[in-house]
């Protein structure tokens, strides 16, 4: 049983060679052929070299599937050639949870390139990987691992951010029409108070 | 509640009473032969989702006799506290409990009063009032159309302990505030709860009337149901000698003594209800013989310590605080009232016992013995005064000013020399009540240190 070692992940992911971050071929004429890296990334996890069909969800088109999320697609699948994602069958059904659900929502606060520039968006590509794989990081309880996602995740900071800007945003309505309601004739006053 | 200053942005009838499609009454009220020189429009605003929560206050609450018992507190809190905790911005991060939440005070509102406002209220239904300043720095106070109309069905249940109940319709004068002051807005208006019935706000200053004689002439021709305001104006009515048969009169705003709400309510020949409100969550409770009997199940009243966060237990003399009320944009966790009293459950009713307005002082004599303000309350109410306001200079002289239009400042000078054990010097001034006066609220002061 590996360790999963979430130092040694990190810097296997940041190693990522240039040639996954081209564009996918879907997108662009010599871009990498990104189908093919997910099944070959499927057939190594599973170990099951004659696999011909994907597991990926029904609803998913490749062809909506934008540049910034394929280049993080092909990044991870360089993550997951490290020998510790090698001939683990019990995975194989939970890289689709982590392409098309965990990916996919990071994916849109991530710009790709920071997967393997950024330490922290490469330890939070690491957790995110291990989390939709149900493995604990060595070292770690499963609330240590939560907390320590929690406190890099992209998805929860945006959260944080935008609920702060929507209090500011409220805030400044409600200043905005107390100046204004002030200045209007409000309703009957029946008595003293 | 008071408006300080004209609104520059007028509104049209239309968006005044949005479900009233008569307002035959209104014109006949606003454009009547002895109307007064009106300076102001004003409208209930009620639409039919406003007037549903209105009607659905006096349902949900004023059935309810038992509000809470000893030992316990009312069923609504914990469901009450969870919203406050989850969408006002003030109370967010605290715990679901209230004996997680401190006391708060009108300073932080009046500091932040947009972190009142819940996420949930409609900022389109804003409105905003100015308190009047008169005992303490200004106010605003955000509420909407729905919790300034619930004044009625309060109101109402206050009311159905006397038996009396609110004519609706369009064709009678339900409410009519009365000021006697020198300068407020004045109105004629509708209320859509009470069916169109007619709502009056107006001044007994002879200068906002074309003839002196028309005050009297038009609140007599209206003879409007209930009239409200406080002693100073209800004297100031009565020295008009109208002809008027109100069910009931209400006074809020200034303290009530016994000896002036005996001679209204000989005049007026109806009760007059002495009633506790405040500007921040409206109305209260109202005076009995007991003490104030609490009328808002939708309020949990605890009395605290007025120095330090403690609540005090039933009985003990302290600092009323509340908790509740109906109002989105202003809802009160732990709200410091600057209120003194004790409280008693009766039969699941609250009563305050003791209720003095604002500030308790402590004056001394000439040999530094305490004299407790209530002692002076308890003494004056005995006198016909509308109002009075005992301030103690450094000098311990004491300086009296009542608000009367008989002789009484001999009497007065002889109870106060009673209870000061003749070790004082005193300036007694009995003030004169007209139709257009300038009194204050406080009532009590001194520059001298109380421990």
């Amino acid at each position: 049983m590996p360790k999963y070692d979430l130092f040694e992940l990190v810097t296997h992911l940041k190693k990522c060679p240039e040639i996954f971050l081209k564009p996918s071929n879907l997108l662009s004429r010599d871009g990498l052929d990104s189908i093919a890296l997910i099944s070959d990334t499927y057939r190594m996890v599973s170990a099951i070299f004659l696999k011909k069909e994907l597991n990926v969800p029904a609803k998913i088109n490749f062809n909506s599937i934008d540049d910034n999320y394929w280049k993080a697609i092909h990044i991870s699948c360089w993550l997951l050639y490290h020998h510790s994602f090698r001939n683990k069958p019990a995975l194989e059904n939970k890289l689709r949870l982590f392409w098309f659900e965990g990916l996919y929502h990071v994916t849109q606060y991530v710009k790709y390139k920071e997967w393997i520039t950024d330490e922290e968006r490469a330890e939070e590509m690491v957790r995110l990987l291990l989390l939709c794989f149900e493995i604990l990081p060595n070292g770690e309880s499963i609330a240590e691992a939560a907390d320590k996602l929690s406190s890099i995740s992209s998805v929860d900071r945006q959260k944080v951010l935008r609920q702060s800007y929507e209090a500011h945003e409220r805030i400044m309505n409600i200043k905005r029409e107390m100046a204004e309601k002030k200045a209007r004739e409000a309703a009957n006053t029946y008595g003293r108070e | 509640m008071d408006e300080s200053s004209n609104p520059q942005i007028a509104l049209n009838d239309e968006e005044r009473f949005p479900l009233l499609d008569d307002l035959s009454f209104l014109n006949k009220l606003r454009q009547d032969e002895f109307a007064p020189k009106f300076n102001f429009k004003s409208g209930d605003r009620l639409n039919a989702a406003n007037l549903l929560k209105v009607k659905a206050h006096k349902k949900s609450y004023y059935d309810q006799k038992i509000f809470w018992t000893e030992g316990s507190s009312p069923i609504w809190l914990s469901d009450y506290l969870q919203w406050c905790v989850k969408t006002v911005p003030f109370y967010q991060n605290k715990n679901n409990t209230l004996e997680s939440f401190s006391t708060i005070a009108r300073e932080d509102i009046r500091k932040h009063p947009h972190l009142f406002v819940s996420n949930e209220a409609n900022l389109a239904e804003l409105l905003v009032y100015y308190t009047s300043g008169s005992t303490g720095p200004k106010l605003d106070v955000l509420f909407d159309t729905a919790t300034q109309a619930k004044w009625l069905p309060q109101i109402e249940s206050v009311l159905e302990d006397f038996r009396i109940s609110i004519k609706k319709g369009k064709k009678t004068t339900a409410i009519a505030l009365i000021c006697a002051q020198e300068k407020t807005l004045t109105y004629a208006s509708l209320s859509t709860y009470l069916e169109g019935a007619g709502i009056l706000k107006i001044n007994l200053n002879p200068a906002d009337w074309n003839q002196p004689e028309d005050a009297k002439k038009y609140l007599e021709k209206y003879n409007p149901q209930i009239l409200t305001g406080d002693p100073i104006a209800f004297t100031a009515l009565m020295d008009l000698e109208p002809k008027l048969s109100p069910s009931a009169m209400i006074s809020s705003a200034m303290k009530l003594t016994k000896v002036t709400k005996n001679k209204l309510e000989s005049y007026f020949r109806c009760p007059v209800i002495d009633l506790y409100s405040m500007t921040e969550c409206r109305n209260i409770a109202y005076a009995t013989e007991k003490g104030h009997k609490v009328i808002r199940p939708d309020l949990y009243l605890e009395v605290f310590d007025e120095h330090k966060d403690i609540p005090l237990p039933y009985g003990e003399r302290g600092e009323l605080v509340v908790t509740g009320g109906s109002n989105p944009f202003l809802p009160l966790i732990r709200y410091r009232t600057g209120d003194f009293c004790s409280l008693i459950i009766e039969n699941g009713a609250p009563y305050l016992i003791d209720l003095e307005a604002r500030n308790p002082v402590v004056f001394f004599t000439k040999s530094a013995l305490k004299i407790n303000n209530i002692d002076i309350s308890n003494s004056m109410s005995q006198f016909p005064l509308a109002g009075f306001k005992m301030h103690q200079r450094k000098d311990k002289l004491i300086q009296f000013v009542g608000y009367s239009n008989e002789i009484i400042a001999e009497e007065i000078i002889a109870v106060l020399n009673g209870i000061f054990k003749n070790d004082i010097t005193l300036d007694v001034n009995i003030q004169k009540i007209s139709q257009n006066n300038t009194v204050e609220k406080t009532q009590y002061s001194s520059e001298l240190i109380s421990n």
